[in-house]
C-alpha cells in the first residue's frame, strides 16, 4: 500500500465524497478533482495495482479474489419474484468488482456507444405494456460530445462500422488484431448477408498516453490487467485524479449509511474501515457512484424518519427497473486451432440487429460478437465448454477436452431487457454481511420479449456458425438471467420526480446535495455494452455538477 | 464492535456451506503448503491416507492416465488435499462421508477391498452409480481445478493440464493467434 498523495481529515467537510472509485466514480473524481475541488472516493475493495494482478484463475474467477461473491464478504440473495424466497446463489446474481477501479478492471473492455434509438425509443415504439419503457431525459447528440471524450481520455481502439451512430472524432487507436474468432464470424456473418465491423474496446491496440499496449495475454473477461493496457479507471483516471493533489481514494472504506441533518441534506458519509471501525466522512456533496446494485442498497438502507422508504425514494423507484441485458451463447467447433484464449474477448461484432423490428412480433434488438467467452481460461473451460451430450467423465471425456479446447469459440448474443418494476435491488431482510450491512437481494426475470430476442440472435448465430464451416455446433438453452454483470437502471433518470430518481443533471430529486451517477441512471438497457455509456454520462456529469458547485447551487 | 477478521471468520462458519467457498484469502498459504507437502513427501492435511487413496483413484477415473498424462501424473490428490484444509474447507465432510458411503457400496457387492482396490471397471460401475450425488460434483469439481488451476494450488505438475488441451501460458502473445487469422485471406483488419 502506498501513502495517498493527500489526506482530508474526517471532519472538516470536503467539497465532495464519492461512493465508489469504478468506471462513474473514477471519471467524477479525476473531473472534479482537475477542476480544483477536494474530493474523497470512499471505495469498499483493496487498492490493487497492475502488479498486484494475476493470472491465478482459482485465486480469481473460482474464490473471487476481485469481485463479488455470494456467500462471504459480499453475501447476496437471489429469487425470481417477490413471491419467491430468497435463496443464496452459488455465484453472484449481481457480479461487479469489489477493488479500485471497480468493474472497468474485470471487465472484457467491449466499448460500444448506444445509438440515437435508444434514448427515444419509447417514443418511438409507444408503450409498452406492464413495463416501465421511458424515453432519456437527454438524447444522443447531446451525449455524443462526451462520448468522444471517453474515447480520447481513456484510449479506445476501433474502426467505423457501417451501422454507427454520428461520431465527431474518429477512433484515437486503430483496431485491435483480428482474432480466427473475428476472421470466422466475419466469413460466416458474410456469407449469410451480414454486415459485420470491427468490435471497439477499451484496450490499447498502440502506446498510449504514457501506457504500453496490450500484449495479448488473453486474461481481460474477469481479471485485473497486468499491464495497464485495459483503460480501466484505474489505469486512466485514478491516477490523474490522485496527481491534482486534490484527490483521496480511501480504499477498504465500506460505506453503510449517508447521514442527513435536520435541513434534509446529506452532512457525512458513514463508512467501515479496513479494521471494522467505524469512520465518517464530512462532505459538502455526496456523489453514489457504486453501481446499480450498491447504489440502490445504501440509499435504501440510509432510512430515517424523514425519509422511511430510504433516501431520495419519494418515487419508489430506488433499486427498480433492474436491467440485465440478457443474452444467448452458442459454441462452434472448427477443424483447425483459433486458439481463442489470446488476446482480448472480441475483435468483431455483428449490428444488423441492433433496432427493433416489429415483423419479428416482440421487442427488442441486440448484439452478436465472437469470442472465446467461458473458455478463455482452463477451469472455466472445463466447466463450462463442452457440449452437454456425452460423458462427463473418464477417457472419452477426456479426449473430448483435449480436442475443443484450442478449436472452439462461441457467437454469443447480447439484447435489450425491458425495464419492469417488479426486477429490483432491495434489502435482504434476514442476511447480512460481514459488517452487519443488509445483504443485496435481487430479484429477477427477463420479460419475455428479452428472451425472445436473445433467442432470435440465437437462431442468426446459428447460421453464422454454420456458414463459417463449424463442424460441431450447439446452443446454451436461453433461460431466463441468473446472473447479471450489467447492472442498470435502479435509480432512473427523468424530469418526472414520481417516475424517477434523478433528474436530467444526476441530482436526486428529494435531495439537493446528493447526486447518483453510474449503471444505476440508465433508463433503457442498450444492445448490452453499457460501461462506455457510463463513463460519458459521469463526463458529462461531472460538467454539471462543478458548475452548480460553482454557482452556490448544491 | 466486532473486528473484520472476526466478522469474516463468523461469516464463514454461517455461510460456509456450499463447497464452492469464498474463502480465498487462505488460498496464499495454501499454495505455499502444497509445494511443500509434495516434494518432501510430508503426510496429507486434510485427509486420512486411506481416503487420499480413495480420492485420488476417483480422479484417475475422471481423467484417466493413457497415451497422455492424466490426474495422477498432474497431482490432483495433492490439490484436493490442501483445498480441503484450504478454501473448500466446508466441503471436508461431505468428501468424507460421501467416501465412506462409497466404502460401504464396495462391501455390500461382497468385495474385501477400499475403492482404491477395485478394478477400473468396477470402480467404473459404482461412480456410475453416484455421478449425480453433491460428493460426486465436488470430487469432479476439484478434479478439473487441480488439473487446470496453476501449479502453486498443488496439482497441474509440470503443466500436464494445460498441455493436455493446448494451454500455453506465456505472458503474452503476438498476432497471429490462430490457424484462420493467420492466413493469407484473411480480412485485413479493415470492416466494410
Amino acid at each position: 500500500m502506498t501513502t495517498p498523495r493527500v489526506r482530508f481529515a474526517h471532519r472538516k467537510p470536503v467539497d465532495f465524497a464519492i461512493v465508489g472509485s469504478g468506471a462513474a466514480g473514477g471519471v467524477l473524481a479525476r473531473e472534479l478533482s482537475t477542476a480544483g475541488f477536494d474530493v474523497v472516493v470512499l471505495e469498499q475493495g483493496s487498492y490493487r495495482r497492475a502488479e498486484d494482478f494475476s493470472h491465478d484463475e482459482l485465486s480469481v474467477i473460482i474464490q473471487h479474489e476481485i469481485s463479488s461473491g455470494a456467500s462471504g464478504t459480499w453475501p447476496q440473495t437471489f429469487r425470481r419474484a417477490a413471491d419467491q424466497k430468497s435463496v443464496i446463489p452459488e455465484f453472484p446474481a449481481a457480479y461487479y468488482a469489489t477493488t479500485v477501479g471497480g468493474s472497468s478492471v474485470h471487465f472484457s473492455g467491449n466499448y460500444w456507444r448506444l445509438r440515437p434509438v435508444d434514448f427515444n425509443e419509447r417514443s418511438r415504439l409507444g408503450a409498452i405494456k406492464g413495463t416501465g419503457f421511458a424515453d432519456w431525459p437527454l438524447s444522443y447528440d447531446e451525449l455524443e460530445p462526451y462520448y468522444t471524450r471517453v474515447d480520447w481520455e481513456i484510449g479506445v481502439s476501433g474502426a467505423p462500422g457501417p451501422f454507427d451512430p454520428p461520431r465527431s472524432r474518429p477512433y484515437p487507436l486503430p483496431p485491435m488484431p483480428v482474432k480466427s474468432s473475428g476472421v470466422l464470424l466475419e466469413r460466416g456473418a458474410r456469407a449469410v448477408g451480414l454486415h459485420p465491423q470491427v468490435a471497439p474496446v477499451a484496450v490499447l491496440s498502440r502506446p498510449f498516453n504514457g501506457r504500453a499496449p496490450c500484449i495479448h495475454c488473453g486474461f481481460c473477461m474477469g481479471f485485473g490487467c497486468e499491464t495497464g493496457a485495459k483503460s480501466s479507471a484505474l489505469a486512466t483516471m485514478i491516477p490523474q485524479a490522485e496527481a491534482t493533489g486534490r484527490c483521496e481514494i480511501r480504499p477498504e472504506s465500506t460505506v453503510y449509511r449517508l447521514e442527513t441533518d435536520g435541513r434534509g441534506r446529506i452532512g457525512e458519509v458513514l463508512y467501515y474501515d479496513r479494521d471494522g471501525g467505524e469512520q465518517s466522512q464530512r462532505a459538502r456533496c455526496v456523489i453514489v457512484a457504486a453501481n446499480g446494485a450498491e447504489t440502490p442498497r445504501l440509499l435504501l438502507a440510509s432510512e430515517s424518519s424523514r425519509f422511511p422508504d430510504g433516501l431520495a425514494n419519494g418515487s419508489g423507484k430506488v433499486g427498480r427497473y433492474l436491467m440485465f441485458n440478457a443474452h444467448s451463447v452458442t459454441h462452434g467447433v472448427f477443424d483447425h486451432a483459433l486458439n481463442d484464449y489470446k488476446s482480448v474477448q472480441c475483435s468483431r461484432i455483428v449490428h444488423d440487429f441492433y433496432e427493433t423490428d416489429e415483423k419479428r412480433g416482440f421487442y427488442g434488438g441486440g448484439g452478436i460478437d465472437g469470442r472465446p467467452f467461458l473458455s478463455a481460461t482452463p477451469i472455466l473451460y472445463a466447466l463450462n465448454g463442452l457440449p452437454p451430450d456425452g460423458p462427463r467423465w473418464g477417457a472419452q471425456y477426456k479426449a473430448r477436452l483435449a480436442e475443443m479446447f484450442t478449436r472452439k469459440m462461441v457467437v454469443a448474443g447480447s439484447t435489450t431487457s425491458l425495464p419492469l418494476e417488479t426486477n429490483t435491488i432491495t434489502l435482504d431482510p434476514e442476511l447480512r454481511d460481514p459488517w452487519g450491512r443488509s445483504a443485496i437481494r435481487v430479484t429477477y426475470r427477463d420479460h419475455p420479449d428479452d428472451l425472445a430476442m436473445a433467442t432470435f440472435l440465437q437462431d442468426r448465430a446459428v447460421d453464422i456458425l454454420e456458414a463459417a464451416g463449424a463442424n460441431r455446433i450447439w446452443r446454451e438453452p436461453v433461460l431466463p438471467s441468473t446472473i447479471g454483470a450489467h447492472l442498470l437502471g435502479t435509480c432512473r433518470m427523468g424530469d418526472d420526480p414520481e417516475t424517477s430518481v434523478v433528474d436530467r443533471y444526476h441530482r436526486s430529486h428529494e435531495i439537493r446535495n446528493l447526486f447518483v451517477c453510474d449503471g444505476s441512471s440508465f433508463v433503457s438497457s442498450g444492445r448490452g455494452q453499457p460501461t462506455m455509456t457510463i463513463q460519458a454520462l459521469a463526463f458529462r456529469a461531472a460538467g454539471h455538477i462543478a458548475r452548480f458547485a460553482r454557482a452556490g447551487e448544491i | 464492535m466486532t473486528s473484520r477478521r472476526e466478522f469474516l471468520q463468523s461469516t464463514g462458519a454461517v455461510l460456509g456451506t456450499t463447497w464452492l467457498a469464498t474463502r480465498w484469502s487462505e488460498v496464499l498459504a495454501t499454495g505455499t503448503a502444497a509445494g511443500r507437502a509434495r516434494d518432501d513427501a510430508k503426510p496429507f492435511v486434510a485427509l486420512a491416507a486411506a481416503d487420499a487413496a480413495d480420492l485420488a483413484a476417483i480422479a484417475e477415473r475422471i481423467i484417466p492416465s493413457g497415451e497422455t498424462p492424466g490426474a495422477r501424473e498432474a497431482g490432483v490428490i495433492w490439490f484436493m488435499d490442501q483445498a480441503l484444509s484450504g478454501f473448500m474447507s466446508a466441503a471436508l465432510g461431505l468428501v468424507t462421508s460421501g467416501l465412506a458411503d462409497l466404502n460401504r457400496r464396495v462391501l455390500a457387492e461382497g468385495l474385501e477391498t477400499r475403492f482404491v482396490g477395485l478394478d477400473a471397471q468396477a470402480q467404473d460401475r459404482l461412480l456410475t452409480a453416484i455421478e449425480a450425488e453433491p460428493f460426486f460434483e465436488a470430487v469432479h469439481f476439484m478434479t478439473l481445478a487441480g488439473l487446470f488451476a496453476m501449479p502453486a494450488h498443488g496439482g497441474n505438475r509440470d503443466h500436464v493440464g494445460w498441455k493436455l488441451i493446448g494451454f500455453e501460458h506465456a505472458h503474452g502473445w503476438q498476432p497471429p493467434f490462430g490457424y484462420y487469422d493467420g492466413r493469407a485471406d484473411k480480412d485485413n483488419g479493415e470492416s466494410t
